[in-house]
């Protein structure tokens, strides 16, 4: 049976895209075998019905009223910006509290303190108080906290002192990455493990004038170059 | 900063003048298009004229962006296709049919075939399982007057895609709609 090359070929004819000759030969086929003759007609049938429907799916015409609608709108006072920005407000405001609240979240720790300093949180700003700020603020002169190298110490001074009059706060402006060395510093100076003595001959050493001496150099021995050239000549023969 | 605001937004609906009576010419002609597309996709009359009229706004308040006025018709039609689109999901509703679902038994004709109910039912699920390709040529390609050419020059692709677009769709739907004509005898 050639029933079989026939099937798509009635398929394509149904839908108009059959070459002409094969077209010619699929209906002189079709005149023959009633099983084939029969499928050509259902799947024609089938495709005008699928036209019409889709023709009348989308035939409607719409009503006399759409265009003026249309113009009607167009004419309306236009929507406000703030209001339309208003509707987007609840959520903007959750997005912000939602941010703000990851940020303290995710907030840099402050560094694990030292001993002494861990007592005295209100001397020194530490870095998780102001990430970003290149600046430390030390609420006490370091000349309370020093002590004499065989002197009491400072902090016994200190606390009495303190409570009659209060020291003035001085700000110590800090490098971007060396906070953490001024914490340790200050830390150092808290925990009284420098002595004051020390290190202000240590700051005041470089402020002596340098004893300046003229540079003595050795007066260069300089031989003649004819002596030199004779001796020479004499030493090749 | 309010009055900012206003202004900004009041320019966005503001043409000028020619450019005013240029969407009006082409609103004397396009909303029957806006319409048969969006009723393509929606097949439901009311919601169809809703989109229609949200594409035509639409259209208005961007047409100064459009830089070629030939193209109106198929930008038109890409606006309000997503528009539809976007309505179907929105409202997540797959039922859009106006008619009842009411066999009227064997049909021997095509036009018995396409006056029944459940074909066109089926009709319409089948449509709606198509890529969107081959759905939007097939839609475009029904409505009256649209042939091959025409149909390119709305979805801006060459004419032998929109050829093999329909023929694909067709067979598609045909596949999925023999049921409906397994009783009928040779003719």
């Amino acid at each position: 049976m050639g029933c079989q090359r026939y099937q798509s070929w009635i398929t394509d004819e149904a839908l108009g895209a059959l070459a002409k000759n094969r077209e010619r030969e699929l209906l002189a086929h079709a005149a023959e075998c009633a099983a084939c003759r029969a499928a050509l007609n259902r799947t024609r049938v089938l495709h005008q019905a699928i036209d019409l429907g889709m023709a009348e799916t989308v035939s409607a015409e719409p009503s006399a009223e759409l265009t003026a609608r249309v113009r009607q709108r167009i004419a309306e006072p236009p929507e406000p910006a703030r209001a339309r920005l208003a509707a987007f407000f609840p959520a903007v405001a959750g997005a912000l509290a939602l941010a703000a609240l990851l940020a303290l979240w995710l907030r840099p720790q402050a560094p694990p303190r030292p001993p002494g300093a861990a007592t005295q949180s209100h001397d020194v700003a530490t870095a998780g108080q102001i990430p970003s700020q290149p600046t430390a603020t030390i609420h006490r002169p370091p000349a309370e906290l020093l002590r004499d190298s065989g002197g009491e110490p400072a902090e016994a001074n200190h606390s009495a002192g303190r409570t009659q009059n209060p020291a003035p706060a001085f700000e110590v402006l800090v490098p971007p990455g060396e906070l953490q060395a001024v914490v340790q510093f200050a830390a150092a100076l808290n925990s009284a493990g420098v002595v004051r003595a020390q290190l202000k001959t240590n700051m005041e050493e470089p402020r002596t004038p340098l004893d300046v001496k003229s540079l003595e150099f050795p007066a260069l021995e300089v031989t003649k170059l004819e002596e030199d050239h004779s001796a020479s000549e004499s030493g090749s023969r | 900063m309010n009055a900012l605001v206003d202004s900004f937004s009041g320019s966005l609906v503001s043409l000028d003048p020619s450019l005013e009576r240029e969407f009006e010419q082409r609103l004397a002609d396009s909303p029957t298009l806006a319409f048969r597309v969006a009723l393509g996709v929606l097949r439901n009359r009311a919601e169809a004229e809703d989109v229609a009229q949200d594409a035509l706004f639409r259209a208005y308040r961007n047409f100064h962006r459009l830089r070629d006025r030939e193209r109106f018709r198929a930008w038109l039609v890409r606006m309000t296709w997503r528009i539809a689109l976007d309505r179907i999901r929105s409202a997540g509703r797959r039922e859009r049919r106006e008619l009842a679902s009411i066999d009227p038994g064997p049909a021997a004709t095509a036009e018995d075939l396409a006056a029944s109910s459940e074909f066109n039912r089926r009709l319409h699920g089948a449509i709606d399982e198509l890529p969107e390709k081959l759905r939007v040529v097939i839609i475009l390609a029904a409505i009256e007057g649209h042939d091959v050419q025409e149909v390119a020059r709305l979805l801006e692709v060459p004419e032998g895609t929109v050829k093999s677009r329909i023929y694909a769709a067709r067979k598609r739907l045909a596949e999925t709609l023999q049921w409906a004509v397994k009783d009928i005898k040779a003719g």
